[in-house]
């Protein structure tokens, strides 16, 4: 499993993962960060906020800085799901795949190694992103008239509880992203399917069935990275998420482990 | 002792049969030339045997042990199958070492691979920047990292140029003389007739001939091809050798006769005496591109049924 998860980590040096992933998840969340705060007065204004739910109260809560990043959580969801999607199709599409399996012929210990090399990345990326709103979204606070006067307590517990909640939710949609890239094999279809599973489907399956919201995986995610919503608390997102990944990551390995490599 | 035995491999994807009912046994040792035309099921057998899919019925076994679970033998290979594949940012040096790593391999042995293949001056460079010539390198350095008992090398001159051609040609030479076992899946029939002891030949994923290449050459003759001074001559001319025992074949200006170098005189000598002047008269050995083409039915293009040697050595 170890020369697996070295040999993952070799590949993933890949200057256009690391910019594409780190670099598009932290520039996205700063310019949701800048967003929500941007557009917060209007809001209470009377006009549209970006992102219901989010109040001036809310921004100026000691918690306030990561408001944009709990907002927008989906979005960073779906670039951990390209992100993930991508290691696995791009083997496929490469034919490395053939490489790979023929030096490790034990599929679950390649599929394993990929999982802990791709699930260091993403907290690489997530620590990465939670340094820059943490370092710049005072900035932006400023900017937009809001007092940051709370932020001062504890913030380097605020900033780890909001880190592990980013990472956690990301990660859930990063192991959604290795079984649709598992199963489909095409970045793009595996990509597509992720966003109009959450812009379409999860949508229209909260407007048919109230109680959907508190089960259907998107919305656990995204507790999470809240630390709870009025639908699911923490705990029991956990738990719905913590199903929804075993559930996913089994399917990823029974596909990989019984797959015809004809790539 | 056999390296690989197959035992009634089948292989199907969905309707199509890629391999069928292969017997096939390979000695350990030497260079091995596997050929077929395109669709003939080599990339088929060669993934069966790496463990990369499954076959549908039958089975086979690689240093004795079943491919249904290739853990036992995979350390024991290495393969390039169809085209070298790396992530194309990365250097040469940097992909090989992630394989190196997968494999529990020193990166020592990362710069020996890339100096057999000649890329250690250039292994820095990234693989996008690499020509074909050079990514058939690299993939046959990623191939030889296990320092592998067989070799199993699926095109590995494609892209080469000449130079290269013979000096992959020179390494495949080197180790199967030092004992190593190695297989290589061409369509360049005069690389397999220059580099290869052995041969495996299929067509329509069925084996048409295994065993020693020299055999099948010798057992498809050599023949003498006779020119008449007069071409209207050429009908009476084959009329005359197959009356005296050899099997001939009458062409537009010329006549084949299946009979040795040895056998030049007396079948100059058959023609003088029926008053025939022959104007050329020169042994013609058959290559295997000549026997390839016969026996896959590709002579004429037509992509026929292939004829099966009677013959078929284990």
């Amino acid at each position: 499993m170890i020369r697996a998860i070295r040999c993952e980590l070799a590949r993933l040096k890949n200057p256009y993962f690391i910019l594409g992933g780190m670099g598009l998840m932290a520039a996205f969340s700063l310019m949701a960060t800048a967003i929500v705060f941007l557009t917060v007065e209007s809001g209470s204004a009377g006009g549209p906020p970006a992102t219901e739910g989010i109040t001036l109260q809310t921004l100026q809560a000691s918690d306030g800085m990561f408001a944009g990043v709990q907002g927008f959580v989906a979005m960073l969801g779906i670039i951990t799901l390209a992100m993930w999607a991508m290691a696995v199709t791009s083997d496929y599409s490469s034919g490395l795949i053939r490489l790979l399996v023929q030096a490790q012929p034990n599929r679950l210990l390649l599929l394993g190694g990929k999982v802990v090399a791709l699930t260091v990345f993403t907290c690489l990326a997530t620590l990465v992103t939670t340094v820059a709103v943490t370092v710049v979204s005072p900035g932006i606070a400023n900017l937009a008239g809001v007092s940051t006067d709370a932020w001062n307590s504890g913030l380097l517990g605020t900033a780890l509880a909001a880190y592990v909640q980013l990472t956690l939710c990301v990660l859930l949609w990063g192991v959604v992203g290795l079984l649709v890239g598992m199963l489909t094999r095409s970045a793009g279809l595996s990509i597509g399917i992720g966003i109009g599973y959450l812009m379409i489907f999860e949508g229209l399956a909260g407007m048919l069935f109230d109680s959907a919201q508190k089960w259907l995986p998107g919305s656990a995610f995204s507790a999470i990275a809240s630390g709870g919503s009025a639908d699911m608390t923490f705990g029991t997102a956990v738990l719905v998420a913590a199903a929804y990944a075993v559930g996913a990551l089994v399917l990823a390995a029974v596909t990989f482990r019984r797959r015809d490599i004809t790539a | 002792m056999s390296i690989i035995r197959a035992d009634k491999l089948t292989r199907r994807f969905g309707d199509v049969v890629a391999v069928r009912e292969l017997d096939l046994e390979i000695a350990s040792g030497g260079v091995v030339g596997l050929v077929g035309p395109n669709g003939s099921g080599k990339s088929t057998l060669i993934r069966l045997l790496l463990g990369l899919i499954r076959p549908t019925s039958g089975s086979a076994r690689v240093f004795d042990s079943a491919i249904s679970d290739p853990r036992k033998y995979a350390p024991r290979i290495g393969a390039l199958i169809e085209n070298p594949a790396f992530i194309p940012s990365l250097s040469a040096r940097t992909n090989l070492r992630s394989l190196a790593r997968l494999r529990g391999i020193s990166n020592a042995r990362v710069d020996e691979v890339l100096d057999i293949v000649g890329l250690l001056n250039r292994s820095d460079e990234p693989a996008k920047d690499f020509s074909l010539g050079m990514k058939q390198r690299l993939g046959i350095a990623a191939a030889l990292l296990p320092d592998p008992e067989l070799l199993i090398l699926d095109e590995p001159t494609n892209g080469l140029d000449p130079a290269g051609i013979v000096e992959i040609r020179g390494l495949l030479r080197g180790l199967g003389d030092e004992g190593r076992t190695v297989v290589v899946s061409s369509h360049l029939l005069s690389e397999i007739e220059a580099a290869c002891d052995t041969l495996a030949m299929i067509c329509y994923g069925e084996l048409l001939y295994s065993g020693p290449l020299s055999d099948l050459i010798a057992r498809a003759g050599e023949c003498i091809e006779t020119v008449p001074e007069h071409p209207h001559d050429v009908g009476r001319l084959a009329e005359l050798y197959t009356a005296r025992g050899w099997q001939s074949t009458a062409d537009d200006d010329h006549v084949r006769v299946s009979a040795p170098d040895s056998a030049s005189a007396d079948v100059n000598r058959a023609a003088a005496e029926a008053g025939i002047t022959l104007s050329a008269l020169r042994p013609h050995s058959i290559s295997l591109e000549d026997i390839f083409l016969h026996m896959t039915g590709e002579e004429s293009g037509d992509s026929g049924r292939p004829t099966v040697y009677t013959e078929v050595q284990s």
